[in-house]
């Protein structure tokens, strides 16, 4: 492989590492942050996962809103998809193109 | 020709037969939905643009003076400027990332399917969750941008991003690209499948180098592609509420204040003729956009 297309691939890398990085960091730290809790944000600042705990999910779970609201959120999304599909599906079944 | 002008005249002539009362009939449901959805909100809040109308208060018909106070508020202008330069700088920006990763993802790399939807991601959050992270990482105590910053010795007391009248609308412009650009890069992405390989086999024959087989061969075949993305993200941006309501809201004073924040901090304060002013006067501005975008298309 010649020198200048070997250069060409690396930075390539390099620039899809970069991007990565950019896209995938916020994500990445929104996980992370969800395993850990108030104080240790603040006593251990870090992007780093440190001191994970379960902790918030416990509370998200046993909360009644969480619940109501997921209850809500599938309600929701249930009835939208199933009167979006079966209205849009009832011309191409029932008429003979 | 001469079959097509007959065709024309014929389709003219049963307009107003008849039978097609039945077609009528047909398009009735879908016309209700649409004025109902669509034109009557609309003109709705064309007409309360020119009342002086207030909650629990209907209102009187008075002329342009909405829109002649709108011009004299200093926020208004404010908040139109920022518009421009977010909308700007936003768009700029998607577009490079955009194209950039587009040609970067056409390469031939491994595990290139995993980066393809990898990228999609942000694009895919909803937008609340996209913001409130972003919150979290301007954060200045402990957000992950502070942090990282100090430790490679940039910053030496920690930013708060957010609420410094100078970093808020960077900041906010940053997360806004990083929520948007995955839209610009599948667009560019499935165009640029779609351009002949022979076109490239031709320009390399004839001694093109890669830019220039980008620019003479990539380039003009996804040119409609770019317009068509370029018009249709450009009205999301400029009606964009959530990025900036729910990083900055606005704030701190009017460094973020764009035009929607505006038009709903006037509803927030009752004046509902006034909001429906503001909102109503980017529609010429993105009105002409959108013509001078669709001639440009027209052309091709």
């Amino acid at each position: 492989m010649p020198v200048g297309e070997k250069r060409l691939k690396i930075s390539s890398y390099l620039f899809l590492a970069l991007i990565l990085i950019f896209v995938l960091f916020p994500v990445y730290y929104m996980v992370s942050v969800s395993f850990r809790t108030q104080t240790s944000m603040f006593n251990h600042p870090s992007f780093l996962p440190v001191d994970l705990v379960l902790k918030n999910y416990r509370i998200a779970i046993h909360s009644h809103e969480f619940l109501i609201s997921l209850r809500n959120s599938l309600l929701v999304s249930t009835v939208t998809t199933g009167v979006g599909l079966y209205l849009a599906s009832w011309p191409p079944i029932r008429s003979r193109f | 020709l001469a079959t097509a002008t007959i065709v024309v005249s014929k389709s003219r002539r049963k307009f107003f037969a008849p039978d097609s009362i039945f077609g009528y009939l047909t398009i009735l449901p879908a016309m209700t939905v649409l004025i109902g959805f669509f034109g009557y909100p609309l003109f709705y809040e064309i007409y309360s643009s020119f009342t002086n109308r207030t909650v629990g208060h209907s209102g009187k018909w008075i002329g342009f003076q909405n829109y002649i106070f709108l011009f004299h508020d200093p926020a208004f202008k404010i908040a139109a400027l920022n518009t421009l330069l977010y909308v700007m700088i936003v768009q700029i920006g998607k577009f490079a990332l955009g194209l950039a990763i587009a040609l970067l993802l056409m390469k031939k790399l491994p595990f290139r399917k995993l980066w393809r939807s990898l990228v999609l991601i942000p694009y895919a959050l909803p937008g609340f969750v996209a913001y409130m992270v972003w919150r979290v990482i301007y954060n200045p105590d402990v957000g992950a941008l502070n942090i990282f910053l100090h430790d490679i010795g940039v910053l030496s007391h920690p930013v708060a991003f957010l609420s410094n009248s100078s970093w808020a609308l960077p900041s906010v412009i940053l997360a806004t690209i990083w929520k948007g650009f995955p839209f610009w890069t599948i667009m560019f992405l499935a165009a640029l499948q779609s351009v002949p390989k022979e076109l490239y086999e031709a320009a390399a024959l004839d001694g093109c180098n890669g830019f220039r087989k980008f620019k003479h061969v990539s380039l003009p075949g996804i040119r409609p592609v770019i317009l068509i993305v370029f018009m249709l993200s450009t009205i999301t941006v400029i009606n964009s509420f959530e990025a900036v309501w729910l990083t900055t809201a606005g704030g701190p004073g009017t460094a973020t204040l764009i035009l929607p924040i505006f038009a709903y901090k006037s509803l927030v304060n009752f004046q509902i003729g006034q909001s429906a002013a503001a909102a109503l006067a980017l529609v010429p501005v993105i009105f002409l956009f959108v013509f001078f975008i669709l001639r440009k298309l027209k052309k091709d």
